[in-house]
């Protein structure tokens, strides 16, 4: 089975020479792709330097981790798809290859990665009593959102990314739905760039949002109750800078 | 003519009516993901025909009609896609493989892939907006890709612009039209230029850039 890491990428001249480095040094793996959102440093050169495969985000939409994600997947031709942060510091082969080798065991068709540390805020915050309300069978997932994945390609297909921050959320909600074998894999200790408490607000909303919107989908809750609390949302004023 | 497009959102509105007016009797098919949305285009095109395919089968599709195919558009909302479609169809023989840009930034890449027809809805902003504010004494509105000429738009700023322009089309004969300060068009005829108005010129860019250099060296 061929691999396809795929790294989406803004920004980040100083990360991308070793991300790519190291993905091709992990077993199974054929190409490393970067899915670059409009950078303005030197992130798509050294990339294609290292021998990267390189698109540009079809829509420069912020956020857009998930459009970055959709077109990674599309652009990719491998039978796994691994998505990886570029920013790891501690990114080693074996980190990458933990993600998908319980799919080539044929344990898995899709793999939520975790960390040997607390989850984030948005995930304790947020995602973690929405799913206990609406999708209990998945409260069991140490870190629902984390960005680093694995899959068969196929199973990426069957489903629709969100643009933003609910795209891992979703795809878990979905994959689940359609019956994916989903396993959660512990990869070790991951560091990495946090982002400061501010800029959360739009993450925790647009998790938020993912969820809500399936939870309407899968009839869970009262459509007309929750498009009206969903529209508010971002109406309130929250009255600080961050909320940007 | 034959023609499939590849994704049935905005860009594809477009570009069916164009393939429509250039051959109303051909046949054009429409490869979509989204049951949704072949419905919609059944109903705003009932003279189209529609496939419904999951993104891995398209290429398979393609290869399967790959000799019946006379133009393939691939016109999704994802570039990665786009050029994932164009490559293949370049690669299995389609006559004209045509491909629409949701990024402009992506363009290089295309190129750089042997995708040859790439179509760049932004292209225009930058002179568009140069026309629009007028900053700018001369703008490229269009430019022939095989040869070296152009639709120029010229601001006529003084009295001085206005001679050498009327010189140089007296001279040289070439199709022009006017725009007055207030968006009038005027008729094409030199006496009616004045200052303030934009000119448009159809000419070769050697020429144009003759006639600025004219301005620029001063003189009467």
């Amino acid at each position: 089975m061929d691999v396809s890491v795929v790294f989406p990428s803004k920004n980040r001249e100083k990360y991308v020479r070793k991300a790519v480095r190291t993905a091709f040094k992990a077993r199974h793996v054929k190409e490393v792709i970067i899915v670059d959102g409009g950078s303005s440093d030197n992130t798509v050169e050294v990339a294609l330097k290292e021998g990267a495969r390189v698109i540009i985000q079809s829509n420069l939409v912020y956020p857009g981790k998930g459009v970055a994600m959709r077109d990674g997947a599309y652009f990719s031709s491998g039978d796994i798809i691994v998505f990886v942060d570029i920013d790891i510091t501690n990114l080693t082969p074996q980190f990458i290859e933990k993600l998908y080798t319980p799919i080539i065991r044929g344990e898995a068709e899709f793999v939520k990665g975790c960390f040997g540390r607390a989850a984030g805020r948005v995930t304790e915050l947020v995602a973690k009593p929405l799913l206990r309300m609406f999708y209990p069978e998945l409260a069991r997932f140490k870190q629902p959102l984390s960005g680093e994945i694995a899959g068969l390609r196929r199973v990426f297909y069957q489903v629709e990314f969100e643009d933003g921050w609910g795209v891992d959320i979703g795809l878990l909600i979905d994959l689940h739905r359609k019956g994916v074998k989903i396993v959660e894999e512990d990869l070790g200790f991951k560091e990495h760039e946090m982002k400061p408490l501010h800029a959360l607000t739009d993450m925790a909303y647009q998790v938020a949002e993912a969820i809500l919107k399936r939870a309407i989908r899968d009839m869970k809750i009262d459509e007309v109750w929750a498009k009206k609390y969903i529209s508010t949302i971002g109406e309130i004023d929250l009255g600080g800078a961050g909320y940007a | 003519m034959r023609s499939i497009v590849i994704g049935g959102g905005h860009l594809a509105y477009f570009t069916v009516t164009a393939l429509r007016e250039i051959d109303p009797k051909g046949r054009i098919i429409i490869v979509e993901f989204t049951s949704e949305k072949i419905e919609m285009l059944k109903k705003t095109f009932p003279y189209v025909e529609t496939e419904l395919s999951s993104v891995d089968k398209v290429e398979e599709y393609i290869t399967q009609n790959r000799s019946l195919i006379d133009v393939l558009i691939s016109a999704t909302d994802s570039d990665a896609l786009n050029l994932r479609y164009a490559k293949h169809s370049i690669k299995n023989g389609v006559p004209i493989v045509i491909t629409i840009l949701n990024n402009p930034l992506n363009e290089p890449i295309f190129l750089k892939e042997n995708v040859k027809y790439i179509i760049n809805p932004y292209k225009t902003i930058t002179s568009k907006i140069k026309e629009i504010i007028n900053k700018f004494r001369v703008n490229i509105i269009y430019e022939f890709s095989k040869i070296n000429a152009g639709i120029y738009a010229l601001k006529i700023e003084d009295a001085k612009t206005l001679r050498k322009v009327q010189s140089f089309i007296l001279k040289n004969d070439p199709p022009f039209f006017i725009i007055s300060i207030d968006d009038k068009v005027r008729a094409g005829s030199i006496e009616n230029i004045q200052v303030g108005d934009i000119v448009y010129i159809s000419c070769l860019d050697k020429d144009i850039r003759s006639i600025l250099g004219k301005i620029k060296e001063g003189g009467g």
